[in-house]
């Protein structure tokens, strides 16, 4: 058995340290680039959506390297999405691909049994005991935890850097590295020495940056190709932003703590009440809790054709009347050109910036006003 | 002493020189034609017969080429288009509240209150109802864009025309034309088609308040500012420079941006118009990433670099 996965994120790192680490023979995707996503597209159903039409390419690429056995999330629900594990399952086979796949779906809608069946088969081939299989999981899930918690402060602390760029390099180095590492625990030691370095940074903290709340579709946040690099975007614009829907998200609300997720879900959201497939209600329960948190604005990303998130997309056009909740939604699909997004992501932040300096004048606080509202202190 | 603006678009490249006093003296409107860097220069070719490089105090650059402009110029204030749209609309008059533009490959409308941005939102998807579509219906019909406006005022009976798509909407048009339908009747339903679109699509969901200012290039076009006052039942303002509203917004915001802490002008001078400059574009292979670069020339020197994501090539030591 020859095992892969699709990339998303830094998949490619933490997929590579677990198998390598089991002893399972695995292939890692060739990443994602527009030569694939055409490759992609050319295969994929008509009108489907840009994760999938990546994840084809990831695929095709594994299977010319010589995988047979594919490990995928997958969600069940009343969304397309629900059937993808099936729907990529039949577009590979007319492609030739015949894997064996392995849906990892959740809890509430497979069961506990069936989903621990499905991961013994990922590890068949292992010479690991059961307790080193279970440790090295855990160390998975350690790696993953801090390398977000990194990401996490490199977003919120990348606005305050005197050098600017310099956290977001510390970023940069450190994944060049992890994608170097031998073992889980050489990982998860880099990863903690670049957190004292990006601690050690020279920071003026009297800054005082927009604080952005980036939410949406889950691949297209955690994709960096899908997205734009929109984190790249948003740090060299010099704001602080959250983004909290990630792998390590996905593993404990679906499969560590599916309790959590129940609990978050049976929450009353008096703008959607009920699930309406992949995670337009998460998106929402993100954007209220924004407004109580003092967040200037929301971004919403998501792919084109996405119907959770059109769903979300029109409760925020709502939001943004009533509650005055400035929300941009930035739609990706095949499009390359990066002129339009910059265009949108910066006439957001000049409009944030101006309608916060204009409040702070309103309030008394000195700080200097441009003739159109444009803080000069700024950039 | 003047600012001179510019601004980059898809079909057009503007220039403004504006005055001390906020009021443009000269103004310049060519055709992009695939070829911005070439624009960029014959602009400036054009405006040194008029000027001195002394007496330019500041350079703004909007529109999506403002990278590749400001890095040929020198520009002080590099910023968004719908940014310096709005400047330009709220400096000219404070009362405006509403901005219509639509260029040539996108449209948008932005709201003002008191004279800044509240909201504002873009075409996302369909370029259909821009200035392009327009360029391409007026070629086929064999008339300039110009005559396409004055003939839909002249229309009695305009047409229904579908307005979702480009594509299908060319395809009505033919569709009409093969009826026998009268060639201004037909441009007057586009124009309302257009307006339509435009109405439902970009500005859907926003309060339009007047004053209303109509600018970008599509702007000259009469047939479709009056399909525009007929919808919205208000009057529609088109300001002398509409075309040119960007390149003035530019402008404005450099002498912003150079007036406050004084600082001197990266302005590289009317000469750069006799420069060869040349692009180079490459892919980098030193990781996942795969971007690729572009890097702008002037005979050996390096005047600017775009599009690597870690910015390594950013300062000519590579």
């Amino acid at each position: 058995m020859k095992l892969t996965f699709p990339r998303f994120g830094d998949s490619n790192i933490y997929g590579r340290l677990l198998f390598r680490e089991l002893g399972v023979d695995f292939v890692v995707p060739a990443p994602n680039s527009a030569e694939g996503l055409e490759r992609g597209a050319a295969r994929a159903p008509e009108d489907i959506c840009l994760p999938f039409k990546l994840m084809i390419d990831n695929l095709l690429s594994a299977w010319e390297q010589g995988a047979d056995t594919v490990i995928m999330p997958a969600t069940m629900g009343p969304c397309r999405l629900g059937e993808y594990g099936e729907l990529l399952a039949v577009t590979m086979r007319k492609q030739g691909c015949d894997f064996r796949w392995i849906l990892l779906d959740s809890i509430s809608a497979i069961g506990v049994k069936e989903l621990v069946h499905r991961l013994a088969q990922a590890v068949e081939d292992s010479l690991c005991s059961k307790r080193q299989i279970f440790r090295v999981l855990r160390k998975t899930y350690t790696l993953i935890k801090e390398f977000e918690k990194l990401e996490a402060e490199v977003r919120r602390l990348s606005p305050y850097d005197k050098t600017a760029g310099s956290s977001k390099a510390v970023l940069r180095t450190c994944r060049r590295a992890l994608e170097q590492a031998e073992e889980l625990s050489e990982a998860i030691n880099i990863v903690r020495q670049s957190k004292k370095e990006l601690h050690s940074l020279p920071r003026d903290m009297s800054k005082r940056p927009l604080r952005l709340l980036v939410t949406g579709e889950i691949y297209t946040q955690i994709e960096a190709f899908a997205n734009h690099y929109i984190e790249d975007t948003l740090m060299d614009l010099g704001v602080s932003f959250e983004k909290n829907i990630s792998i390590g998200w996905w593993v404990r609300n679906t499969v560590l703590n599916p309790f959590g997720g129940m609990l978050a879900e049976a929450k009353k959201n008096p703008l959607m009440p009920h699930r309406i497939g992949g995670y337009a209600k998460e998106t929402i329960n993100e954007a209220l809790r924004c407004k109580k948190e003092g967040f200037d604005g929301i971004l919403q990303l998501f792919p084109v054709g996405c119907m959770p998130e059109i769903v979300a997309k029109s409760v925020f056009d709502g939001l943004a009347k009533d509650e005055g909740l400035p929300v941009l939604s930035i739609v990706y699909d095949e499009m390359g050109g990066e002129a339009g997004y910059l265009t949108r992501i910066e006439a957001f932040i000049d409009m944030l910036e101006r309608k916060r300096d204009m409040e702070n004048v309103l309030s008394g606080d000195r700080c200097r006003i441009g003739k159109h509202g444009f803080c000069c202190n700024g950039r | 002493m003047y600012y001179l603006g510019i601004d980059v678009g898809s079909v057009s490249t503007d220039f403004v020189v504006m005055d001390d006093n906020l009021k443009i003296v000269d103004q310049l409107y060519l055709k992009t034609k695939g070829a911005p860097i070439d624009a960029v220069k014959e602009g400036l070719g054009q405006l040194s017969g008029r000027f001195r490089d002394e007496e330019i105090l500041g350079v703004g650059t909007t529109g999506s080429g403002r990278a590749l402009a400001s890095a040929i110029a020198g520009g002080d204030a590099v910023k968004n288009e719908i940014t310096a749209h709005a400047v330009a609309a709220a400096t000219l008059d404070p009362e405006i509240r509403t901005v219509l533009e639509i260029g040539g490959q996108d449209s948008k409308i932005i709201l003002l209150r008191n004279g800044v941005i509240s909201d504002f939102a873009m075409n996302t998807v369909c370029a259909a109802g821009t200035g392009s579509f327009l360029d391409r219906q007026a070629e086929r019909l064999g008339i300039s864009v110009e005559e396409l406006g004055k003939m839909a005022a002249m229309a009695e009976n305009p047409v229904s025309i579908a307005g979702r798509c480009a594509v299908f909407a060319e395809s009505d048009i033919i569709h009409k034309q093969q009826l026998g339908c009268r060639m201004d009747d037909i441009i007057a339903g586009m124009s309302k088609a257009l307006v339509r679109n435009y109405l439902s699509n970009v500005a859907k969901g926003k309060t339009i308040l007047p004053k209303i200012c109509f600018q970008g290039g599509v702007a000259a076009n009469e047939g479709i500012r009056r399909a525009f006052e007929e919808t919205l039942g208000t009057p529609v303002i088109v300001p002398e420079y509409h075309k040119v509203m960007g390149a003035f917004g530019a402008a404005i915001l450099a002498k912003e941006k150079i007036k406050k802490p004084a600082l001197k002008s990266k302005f590289r001078g009317f000469q750069t118009a006799n420069e060869p400059i040349e692009s180079r574009s490459f892919n980098c292979r030193d990781c996942d990433n795969r971007c690729q670069v572009t890097v702008l020339y002037s005979g050996d020197r390096q005047l600017g670099c775009f599009s690597d994501r870690c910015g390594k090539y950013q300062n000519n030591n590579f």
